[in-house]
């Protein structure tokens, strides 16, 4: 028994289907050739990998036959790999087979896929839920702190500008109200030390024109005066405050967007500087007026 | 036998409760307290109180004068240490309320209405938190009320009035003013320098600010929100300065009106004058310079690092351009006719041109109004 083994046959005897004789041939051949000897080790390796990986259809009642079908392309794919002489035909061939053999619901895949949509389906509620929640944050500086004060390319950042042409006409209480709120970050109910950054760092995202961040650092700084004090104002003068806060970033907004619109006319950017004054005025004076409050 | 017993119980109780109550409620009309002290004619003295109406008139004496009848403790403090005897040149009045038991809580802490009688050189500081401040015949006022009125008459040598919602009126005084308030109307009327270095100043965010008979020959107005009038004579070399955001400024001029006018609005807006302007410059289009000067926040904020104060532009030489304005004439009276310049900026003359007047509104209208001689 000088020639090498067969595959059948040495699958055979690795499968322990070989008995008397017939088995202690071979076993005599493979320990005097190392060509089979390689191979057969070879091939014992192909069955630990398909072993492990066909556990469970090894452990479901299924036809032996078609079992012997697939565990015969997968070890033809093995070789395919092995040798790398990669055969597109035959790729897409094990590729189909693959996936159809995704398809293949069996008692533990399907498991697996009802686990798997349910964890998805979970993080898609969790996802548009936070999604529905988390505060716009829109591209303004216009404060403006703001807020407004707290603010940008005249569109993206003027927040005046989603609610329409501004009237001269001093608006409803609600609807000062709102301007107030679009000049203000959402998140301002909370006084955190971090409020300058924020302020600044939103001044970092949109397009300012000179001499608009000294303003905009100064708001933010008295802003967080303003607000760290805010629970010894008196309810009057809080109310007074907000109402021409209002009025204040609802002309610093129209008087920004005029600057960004005209960037060549000098009057509208001083116009702009000269809103942007009168909003340091108002909370300088309620800065002032906390501080001799103490 | 037991339902009488808890009726009579219960009213003890609330009896009780009611002399209590009584007890602790402010005396409005008890017994009137005085405190005195000698002074030097030009003592500072200093009020301040939570609530309550500060009223303040100067007298002959060199004596400060405190009564009230509604708190419950005067006292005419020296804050100067070593300074306990003699005539006082600076006095702390110092109020605590009726049933304050603690020292700690007075001063600004006090509510009620007190009554100061002080030297006519007398500085004087007063601060209250919601009630109105009456100031008559001193030298100097510092007044400062978060929601009451300030009213202000006859001072001599400057005033400075803060009012957060407060209206502020000064009238027939003379001395620097500055007059500050966030939504209270300032008024001003016949007031005067006592040399060239003293100036008007005015602002407010959303009040109005009226001025009659200003003399001061630096005059600087400014609003956000509110209306702007002036109206009276202008001083000879005044310079005065009107800047509002989004109101109308109106200047109400004798017909001999002398001044030289710069005036600046928005693209839609007008400036109309009773008066026939000679156009000097018209510059509807002005054009960028390459490097644009860019202010900073004039404020010093609390806790926060000194801003720089805004730069002035140089004014530019003035080039005298005949040039034919644009003018709408508005004939809605035969005798009344109103030019109408629907430029952005004006440069013009009328009379001598004795004072500048320099006005820029954003989105307000200029109104240059003959008054008549």
């Amino acid at each position: 028994m000088s020639e090498c083994l067969q595959e059948e046959v040495m699958q055979s005897y690795l499968d322990g289907e070989l008995r008397g004789q017939r088995a202690e041939q071979v076993a005599s051949h493979l320990t005097a050739c190392v060509a089979c000897t390689a191979f057969a080790r070879e091939l014992e390796q192909e069955n630990s990998v398909l072993a492990a990986a066909l556990a469970p259809e090894f452990e479901s009642a299924v036809p032996s036959e078609r079992l012997r079908q697939r565990i015969d392309a997968a070890i033809a794919s093995t070789r395919v790999e092995a040798a790398s002489t990669h055969n597109s035909a035959s790729s897409l061939r094990d590729w189909l087979s693959s996936v159809s053999d995704l398809f293949t619901f069996r008692p533990q895949r399907a498991l697996g896929y009802a686990s798997l949509m349910l964890v998805v389906g979970f993080g898609l509620i969790m996802g548009m839920m936070r999604w529905q929640t988390s505060p716009t944050v829109q591209p303004t500086v216009a404060f403006t702190p703001v807020t407004p004060a707290v603010n940008p390319a005249p569109d993206a950042t003027a927040p005046v500008n989603s609610a329409g042409p501004i009237s001269e006409t001093p608006s409803k209480e609600g609807q000062v109200a709102s301007v107030a709120n679009n000049l203000r970050p959402r998140r301002n109910a909370g006084i955190s030390p971090a409020t300058s950054r924020q302020y600044e760092s939103r001044a970092n995202h949109v397009k300012l024109l000179p001499g608009e961040r000294s303003y905009l650092q100064t708001i933010a700084q008295l802003d967080l005066t303003i607000k760290s004090e805010k629970a010894t104002m008196k309810p009057g003068v809080q109310a007074e405050y907000q109402r021409n806060l209002a009025f204040v970033d609802r002309t610093l907004a129209v008087a920004r967007t005029a600057a960004k619109s005209n960037p060549n006319d000098p009057d509208a950017t001083e116009f702009m500087f000269s809103a942007y004054q009168s909003k340091v005025d108002l909370l300088n004076t309620v800065a002032q007026a906390r501080v001799l409050d103490k | 036998m037991k339902f009488k017993v808890v009726i009579i119980g219960f009213l003890l109780l609330a009896a009780a409760n009611l002399a209590y109550a009584l007890g602790r409620r402010p005396v409005t009309g008890g017994q009137k307290i005085e405190r005195s002290i000698a002074t030097l004619p030009t003592v500072a003295v200093t009020l301040c109180v939570d609530s309550g109406d500060i009223t303040v008139r100067g007298w002959d004496k060199n004596e400060v004068l405190a009564r009230s009848s509604e708190v419950g403790r005067i006292e005419l403090k020296r804050p100067v240490a070593g300074m306990q005897s003699g005539a006082a040149t600076k006095v702390l009045v110092w109020l605590a309320d009726k049933h304050e038991e603690k020292e700690e809580k007075g001063g600004c802490h006090a509510f009620g209405n007190i009554e100061l009688m002080v030297p006519h050189g007398a500085s004087i500081y007063l601060q209250t938190g919601d009630g109105t401040i009456d100031v008559g015949d001193v030298a100097s006022v510092f007044a400062r009320s978060e929601t009451g009125d300030i009213s202000i008459q006859k001072a001599t040598r400057s005033v400075e009035a803060v009012s957060f919602s407060g209206e502020i009126s000064v009238e027939n005084s003379t001395g620097r003013m500055a007059m500050k308030s966030v939504s209270g109307v300032l008024s001003a009327a016949n007031l005067r320098p006592n040399d060239q270095s003293d100036c008007f100043e005015a602002s407010t965010i959303s009040g109005d600010i009226q001025l009659d008979e200003v003399d001061h020959q630096q005059v600087s107005v400014k609003s956000a929100n509110g209306k702007i009038d002036l109206s009276g004579p202008l001083a000879p070399q005044g310079r005065y300065t009107f800047n509002t955001t989004s109101s109308d400024v109106t200047l109400s001029l004798p017909t001999n009106a002398s001044f030289r006018l710069n005036a600046r609005v928005a693209r839609d807006r007008d400036i109309t004058s009773d008066f026939p302007l000679n156009i000097t410059i018209e510059d509807p289009v002005p054009v960028l310079p390459k490097k644009m000067s860019t202010p900073s926040p004039s404020v010093v904020p609390k806790k926060a690092p000194p801003a720089p104060a805004t730069p002035v532009a140089e004014p530019q030489p003035p080039v005298v351009v005949t040039v034919d304005p644009k003018i709408k004439i508005t004939v809605a009276d035969p005798l009344n006719v109103k030019y109408v310049y629907s430029l952005r900026r004006i440069n013009a003359v009328h009379g001598s041109g004795d004072a500048v007047i320099n006005i820029a509104s954003f989105s307000g209208t200029i109104h240059l109004r003959d008054s008549g001689n």
